[in-house]
């Protein structure tokens, strides 16, 4: 602040000094301050040491300085930085102005004329429904409470589920909506879960539903934020789990495994139609072969039978040129006694009237066993 | 001393002048933030409303004062109502409803403050929604037919009701939501018991459709197993029945050369066959065969 080389018209003056003309000064303005004359007088000592301690600074050039130096820092305070991920919102006089500012060094007019907010807007946040997430902070007033929800057909069932969420528009996010941001989502997902689970099946939801579920709650929970215009898009909702009250669970259980034990009974019974059918149609195919072979066995036979009398025939025919048909028939006959009586019981009764009393030779022949070769 | 008297004066009068400027401009310049309605009161009477945020200007206190209202959307939330439905139903609602300040003036009037404001909401909303729940019955709440399902009617006739009431404080309702649908806590264990008899139901109804279905398809695979063995049966028969027809015409083409002769071989054929070891053969001594045994007979 000093300045050793002198313009000519300055004279050297010190701070002390230029206050003590201001005093004078304000004196002669002021009617009611009253300075008692002798006070310069008694400090004088003082005062000297320190006009020799600051006789090389300029006073007057030392105040302009100083009210510069102050202005500068002043006009410096505007400067701030928005890291990755944010986006910083200026308000002028408390008008926010259109657009948000992107990360990196930035200035601003200083407090009070510009303020700024800043709001992480990549980060993925999250908000815990029906449970509290372990890791989780919440505010004072919003801890989850456990969820009940009615389905369409009367059932209670209890859900837990995750949303996450970003900030999609600063400005709307800082100024649109008074209270807690993660309590707004928590609570439109919420009433979107009444509204879904009104109109569905409770063994839908447990079972095949429960993405459709996902993906209608999440869409009837967007269109609830940006009701009020909140700045805030939904990126993801998850049911970590939906699940009967404990009261009813085993009921629930034994319907799993009773249709567990209805495929059970069907895949035995598909079973034993899968081994009864290929042992039927392999007796099938055995009594068509057996025919086959039954008729396989009657033309060859006939065909033997037919060969062996076609040869007797001509050789009977030769015969019978040679000697009579008779005679060759009469050979033909005593050749088969031949062969025939050998093992017979023979009787031989001389019957006048052709008739015989089988009894009188044996009481065994009572029945239809006996054969009469009779002329 | 003189000469750097006045040289210094006007430079000190013109800051004491700044300064003095800045603090009247304090006295009659106000800032309205975003978030906020200013509404310009003179001894008391609102003058004006200020909806757009930036600096304004107004006369000093106390001649005008500025009072400021939120312009944000409120969120207020209520505990558990129960109330009854047209069947007599009663179940049990968490609903949380969001608004805002449209007129400023009235509602400085009316309400005052957002305290007021919501146990007036309150008041509005629970007789509305009781109002249109008793016209309804429990299956219109919750179905899983989407024709027969109130809920968004019942609650959008309800808002329609308090946006109206809610306009005489200035106020606008956004929407109302219902957070928690359930059943009173009191009703919950005949509403478990319910639930249980209806699972045991549909477990049975499993279990039986299970063996009825198995019967089926083994009733079935018998039923097929006998077609198969009766289609078999007729194939080897028309096979068989081809067999003896050929056989036949066999026969019958090698025996009509000469019938007779094959009667006599069929005949001796036949002795060979039916007469052995067992059998008595009894013949009267005037037969053919033995005519030489009794010779002079002939």
């Amino acid at each position: 602040m000093s300045d050793p080389t002198k313009k000519p018209g300055d004279e050297k003056k010190n701070i002390l000094g230029v206050l003590k003309d201001k005093t004078a000064q304000l004196k002669g303005k002021l009617p009611g301050v009253h300075r008692p004359k002798n006070l310069s007088d008694k400090k004088n000592s003082v005062s000297n040491d320190l006009k020799n301690a600051f006789r090389h600074i300029n006073p007057k050039k030392a105040v302009w300085s100083l009210i510069g130096a102050v202005f500068a820092i002043y006009l410096l305070t505007g400067l701030y930085v928005v890291n990755p991920g944010e986006q910083a919102v200026i308000r002028r006089f408390g008008a926010p102005q259109a657009q948000a500012v992107s990360e990196g060094l930035h200035y601003r007019l200083p407090y009070p004329i510009d303020t700024v907010e800043k709001v992480n807007v990549s980060e993925v946040r999250r908000a815990d429904i029906g449970m509290t997430l372990p890791d989780h902070l919440h505010q004072p007033d919003d801890a989850p409470q456990a969820i009940q929800l009615l389905t369409g057909d009367e059932n209670i069932i209890t859900s837990q589920a995750i949303v996450h969420y970003k900030v999609s528009d600063a400005t709307k996010f800082l100024y649109n909506v008074n209270g807690n941001s993660e309590q707004l989502v928590r609570y439109s997902v919420e009433s979107a879960l009444v509204q879904a689970m009104a109109s569905t099946p409770v063994d839908d939801i447990l079972s095949t539903e429960k993405v459709a579920a996902q993906n209608s709650v999440m869409a009837l929970a967007q269109e609830a934020l940006d009701r009020y215009d909140a700045g805030i898009q939904l990126t993801a909702f998850n049911i970590q789990e939906i699940v009967p009250p404990d009261a009813v669970s085993s009921a629930f259980l034994d319907v799993t495994a009773a249709k567990e034990d209805k495929e059970t009974a069907i895949n035995e019974a598909n079973g034993y139609a899968n081994s009864l059918l290929p042992q039927a149609r392999a007796n099938a195919n055995k009594t068509v072969s057996d025919a086959e072979a039954y008729k396989a066995e009657q033309v060859s036979r006939a065909t033997g039978d037919t060969d062996k009398f076609l040869s007797m025939l001509a050789e009977y025919q030769k015969n019978s040129n040679i000697y009579t048909a008779d005679t060759t028939k009469y050979r033909l006959l005593l050749e088969t006694l031949e062969k025939i009586l050998p093992n017979v019981k023979m009787y031989i009764v001389d019957s006048a009237n052709d008739s015989v009393n089988v009894k009188l030779i044996d009481e065994s022949l009572s029945g239809n066993s006996s054969i009469g070769i009779g002329n | 001393m003189t000469k750097e008297k006045h040289a210094v004066k006007p430079k000190l009068f013109l800051a004491i002048g700044a300064v003095l400027v800045l603090l009247l401009l304090t006295l009659v310049v106000y800032q309205v933030d975003t978030t906020e309605f200013a509404i310009v009161t003179q001894f008391g009477n609102p003058v004006r409303v200020v909806e757009n945020p930036g600096l304004q200007v107004k006369l000093p206190d106390p001649i005008q004062s500025v009072q400021r209202l939120d312009k944000r959307v409120q969120v207020y939330q209520t505990t558990s109502i129960e109330l009854l439905t047209l069947d007599k139903k009663s179940v049990s609602l968490d609903y949380y409803g969001t608004w805002k300040i449209t007129d400023p003036v009235t509602f400085l009037k009316t309400v005052k403050d957002k305290v007021g404001a919501e146990s007036r909401l309150l008041d509005v909303f629970s007789s509305s929604l009781g109002v249109q729940l008793g016209k309804y019955n429990l299956d219109q709440l919750v179905n899983t037919d989407q024709e027969q399902l109130q809920l968004d009617t019942i609650l959008n006739d309800a808002t329609g009701y308090a946006k109206e009431r809610a306009a005489e404080y200035g106020i606008e309702v956004v929407d109302a939501q219902i957070r928690v649908l359930n059943f009173p806590d009191a009703n919950k264990q005949s509403v478990y018991d319910r639930m249980s008899a209806e699972r045991e139901q549909m477990a049975q109804k499993y279990r039986s459709e299970g063996s009825e279905e198995a019967a089926k398809i083994r009733a079935d695979a018998e039923k097929e197993q006998q077609v198969i063995l009766a289609e078999a049966y007729a194939q080897a028969q028309q096979i068989k029945g081809e067999g003896d027809a050929e056989a036949i015409r066999i026969y019958g083409e090698a025996f009509q050369k000469d019938p007779a002769f094959y009667e006599f071989i069929r005949t001796l054929e036949t002795y060979e066959k039916t007469i052995d070891g067992n059998t008595t053969l009894i013949l009267p001594s005037t037969a053919e065969i033995l005519k030489y045994l009794s010779g002079s007979q002939n």
